[in-house]
């Protein structure tokens, strides 16, 4: 009965959101701490435009190479193999809420990290970098909510098709914030 | 790449560009897309731990 009883549910649910977006914040801000103490500001904002017309052009093209820089590992097995449910969801928001560790399909998250060293400012990097972590817990954990509430093999070309979508989406933001990046280099240097 | 996806993409760059300008190359042009990256990017991806 508990189960089914939507304050148990919102319950659920924001505890599930809270194990993703708490480990991500505090990554992001040790990264913004990190980048934004050495000056990197202006390479970081050149890069941001020569890697987001590069890649850009890769999704927006909907060419499968070259892949984005990330990594190919997976929380593994025994890490979760009969674990309670807390401790699963401990670790899974620890690994997959900042996004480091797993796989990224889209080029785009590679562009979060000279975002936030472009900042140039140690307190509004920290501020930026834990609200891009926030940001990606969060939609992390949506997006589990979402698997969870239509899991369905039948979907699989479904999914494809919307990652393709996804990827062009990716592919076009890069243009566009690499269009920013160059007149913010304009600007500042 | 097609002549279509050509100008989409010319258009994304200008359109950042443009919005660069008006914003005086002011750095939370950058921020705030990012912020919108990581979230798009988070939700989009599929769940395979």
């Amino acid at each position: 009965m508990a189960a089914i009883l939507p304050v148990g549910r919102l319950a659920r649910h924001a505890s599930l959101v809270a194990a993703y977006v708490l480990p991500a914040v505090i990554a992001w801000a040790l990264l913004g701490l990190l980048v934004n103490a050495a000056p990197l500001s202006a390479t970081a904002l050149i890069l941001i435009a020569v890697y987001g017309v590069f890649y850009g052009l890769v999704e927006a093209a909907g060419r499968a190479r070259p892949s984005p820089p990330g990594s190919t590992w997976q929380v593994p097995s025994a890490w979760v193999l009969g674990a309670p449910r807390w401790r699963r969801t401990m670790v899974w928001g620890s690994v997959l809420g900042p996004g480091f560790a797993t796989r990224n399909p889209y080029a785009g998250f590679g562009l979060l990290p000279l975002a936030v060293a472009a900042v140039g400012d140690l307190r509004y990097g920290v501020l930026l970098a834990a609200a891009i972590g926030a940001a990606h817990g969060t939609g992390r954990a949506l997006a589990l909510l979402r698997d969870v509430r239509v899991a369905d093999g039948a979907n699989y070309l479904q999914s494809m098709l919307r990652s393709m979508y996804w990827r062009m989406f990716d592919g076009y933001a890069l243009l566009a914030v690499a269009g920013l990046s160059v007149m913010a280099c304009v600007y500042r240097l | 790449m097609s002549w279509t996806k050509a100008f989409c993409a010319a258009g994304a760059v200008a359109t950042g560009m443009v919005v660069g300008w008006a914003v005086s190359g002011r750095i939370a042009a950058v921020a705030v897309p990012a912020v919108l990256i990581a979230a798009a990017n988070g939700y989009s991806k599929a769940y395979s731990p």
